[in-house]
């Protein structure tokens, strides 16, 4: 069953050495990946987490998994409270909540046949060998393999980008999980192959009884696979609502210019300066207002001064910033 | 014509023979254009840019074909002449060069060097030039005297397109120039590029895995298939009217926040290994539209309409075939069989 997932004030800042000025002022600089971060998954949603290199959208993903712990906020998933999982509870969870690995060259051990990379989640869950073989078929016809030869005897290196990034699918299906986090999962596969896994994605989202998040920088992907859409900058959350809405009429200058810049693959499409300013800004500052106010072409003073809330807008869309 | 390939041939040696990586360079550059250079990992389209700039790997080696570039053929320059060309008239900036400044050095004594060693300039003369480079390219002149660290990716590639154009060449080749960039940064670094090419009336070869970057700053495309190159042409042409039915999956593969429409249709199969291609169109085995003749005859690269050129043996039925491309059925088939 698709899981849910409620995150509040969700915040994860890591240490970064400090000077011996800031030792002597007792100052503790770290990086604020992400910041006050609050939304809630409903079972079944697929939703895009939307941002560039250094958002914290990776961070977020990996708290959701708790591969790492916050630094405050809590993660209820189904009504647990992440950080107090313990014991069978915690095994349950990793039973339930599986990572789509990012680049499927090296998301396979290569010393390992495709049957035993597909077996391992199975040993790691304590699942009766007796099953195993059916569960491992049953994996593979849902991303479509069952057909491919001997694949099961084969080893990493024998098969093709598009093949691995099954397998890697297959190995995150093969306990049911209730919740994926899907790291960039094409984008280091070639356009004729990535469609074919997009398409696959989709498919088992409307199959299975899944939620989904599909962390990316590709406005494209996204668009393709996730109902809803997030988008980060400098670890706080902007933007939230149903992707159609946020790609084709965007609210947050910070989206508008997100979307401006996307290339499309026709000759007539806007060209001309994108309503933006500057580069991105230093992740390990603090800031008084809205972090996107020095590059932003509307800011005005209560920006610099004043941080903007998410806050509800219209129905299922929630927007950080003072000027809408 | 700045640049013309014909039928140019790179070979690597490997063990258990040879492998031709370009088995049909041909393809021209006009002056003053950019030209988009695509196809997906391993079509050859990284080799082919290196083998204009004369600097290829030591297993490489050109086997045939003429690289006419102003009438001179670079196949057969010297080393000496090469030294003449190479940053003087054709520059480069390469796949990472991101990652390509040597990060104990100063930024600006590296360009120094290019400089001075390759451009005969004196000491003097030097950070003048080298500021009037980083403005050019959109980057504070007073930043010259910072180390790579201090520099952002988009930044650091900003530093590439400079060195680039220290020696005012008349074509650069930059190969998967934004890829790593975010897309903010990439279209800032595709205006730079393109402001700067009709400023200095340069031309450029651009070579990607993405046509909507090819979209958004070429005038040509070339596109290759398993060291080929299947169809050329203006920009505005070949993508909204492909002829090649690899140009075809492709389009219809890639995603598009333009569009409504919302499938996409992957190209089943995969490319076929270029130690042993197979006989015939290195296509037919994942195209939906493939005769019997297709297996046995290698189709040339032949003249379609003025500008154009395809190599397909159905060329004829384009126009056709490309009404049928855009049924997902019709690849369907060849999916169904892996990729």
């Amino acid at each position: 069953m698709g899981s849910h997932l409620r995150i509040s004030g969700l915040t994860k800042h890591f240490p970064v050495r400090r000077s011996l000025g800031q030792a002597l002022r007792g100052e503790r600089p770290a990086v604020r990946a992400v910041d006050n971060v609050s939304f809630e998954l409903a079972p079944r949603d697929a939703v895009g987490l939307l941002g560039e290199s250094g958002c914290g959208k990776t961070t977020t993903g990996r708290l959701l998994l708790k591969l790492d712990a916050p630094t405050a906020g809590t993660i209820e998933v189904d009504g647990a409270d992440l950080a107090t999982l313990r014991g069978p509870d915690l095994r349950e969870f990793r039973k339930r909540a599986q990572l789509v690995f990012q680049n499927p060259f090296d998301a396979l051990n290569p010393r390992l046949t495709v049957r035993r990379s597909l077996a391992e989640p199975l040993i790691n869950a304590v699942i009766p060998q007796a099953e195993h073989e059916a569960r491992i078929r049953r994996a593979l016809d849902r991303v479509h393999m069952r057909g491919v030869g001997d694949l099961l005897e084969k080893y990493p290196h024998q098969l093709s980008g598009g093949q691995l990034q099954r397998v890697v699918l297959a190995r995150a299906l093969i306990l049911d999980p209730g919740f994926i986090v899907a790291d960039e999962p094409v984008s280091m596969l070639d356009v004729s192959v990535r469609a074919g896994i997009l398409n696959l994605m989709r498919e088992i989202q409307e199959t299975y009884d899944l939620t989904a998040i599909y962390i990316s920088h590709d406005l494209a992907l996204v668009r393709y696979v996730a109902q809803r859409t997030l988008v980060m900058y400098l670890g706080a959350l902007v933007e939230d609502g149903p992707t159609q809405e946020v790609v084709s009429a965007p609210l947050h200058p910070y989206t508008r210019a997100l979307i401006a810049a996307v290339p499309v693959p026709h000759v007539d499409q806007p060209r001309g300066p994108l309503p933006i300013k500057g580069n991105i800004s230093d992740a390990r500052r603090s800031y008084a207002g809205c972090r996107f106010a020095e590059r932003c072409p509307m800011a005005v003073a209560r920006c610099v001064a004043e941080p903007p809330a998410l806050r509800d807008v219209a129905p299922a869309r929630r927007v950080a910033c003072h000027l809408i | 014509m700045l640049l013309r390939l014909d039928g140019l041939q790179v070979e690597y040696a490997a063990r258990g023979g040879t492998v031709r990586a370009v088995d049909r360079g041909s393809f021209e550059v006009p002056e003053a254009s950019i030209v988009g250079l695509v196809g997906e990992s391993g079509c050859g389209k990284t080799t082919l840019a290196r083998a204009i700039t004369g600097v290829m790997p030591r297993a490489a080696r050109i086997h045939g074909g003429r690289m006419l570039f102003r009438d001179k053929d670079l196949v057969t320059a010297t080393p000496a002449e090469w030294r003449d060309i190479l940053w003087r008239r054709i520059a480069f900036i390469p796949q990472s060069a991101m990652n390509a400044l040597n990060p104990v050095h100063r930024v600006g004594a590296q360009i120094a060097e290019v400089l001075r060693v390759r451009g005969g300039m004196s000491r003097a003369a030097v950070p003048a030039r080298i500021a009037e480079l980083f403005d050019m390219v959109g980057l504070d002149p007073a930043r010259q005297l910072d180390y790579p660290h201090q520099f952002s990716g988009g930044m650091r590639q900003r530093v590439g397109i400079a060195v680039a154009l220290a020696l005012n060449p008349d074509l650069l080749i930059a190969d998967e120039p934004v890829t790593a960039l975010d897309v903010i940064v990439q279209r800032q670094v595709l205006d730079t590029l393109r402001d700067l090419q009709a400023r200095l009336r340069l031309s450029v070869i651009l070579v990607t895995h993405d046509i909507s970057v090819v979209a958004y700053v070429c005038d040509r495309v070339v596109v290759m298939y398993a060291g080929q190159v299947v169809e050329s042409g203006p920009v505005a042409e070949v993508l909204e009217r492909p002829s090649h039915p690899y140009t075809m999956g492709l389009t219809n593969a890639f995603p598009d926040l333009a569009r409504a429409s919302d499938t996409l249709v992957p190209v089943g199969g995969y490319p076929p290994d270029l130690r042993d291609p197979p006989k015939g169109c290195r296509f037919a085995a994942r195209c939906p539209f493939a005769l019997d003749a297709c297996r046995s005859i290698d189709p040339p690269l032949l003249a379609a309409g003025a500008d154009r050129a395809v190599a397909c043996l159905r060329a004829d039925e384009a126009e056709t075939l490309r009404e049928e491309a855009r049924n997902p059925e019709r690849w369907a088939a060849i999916s169904a069989s892996a990729d």
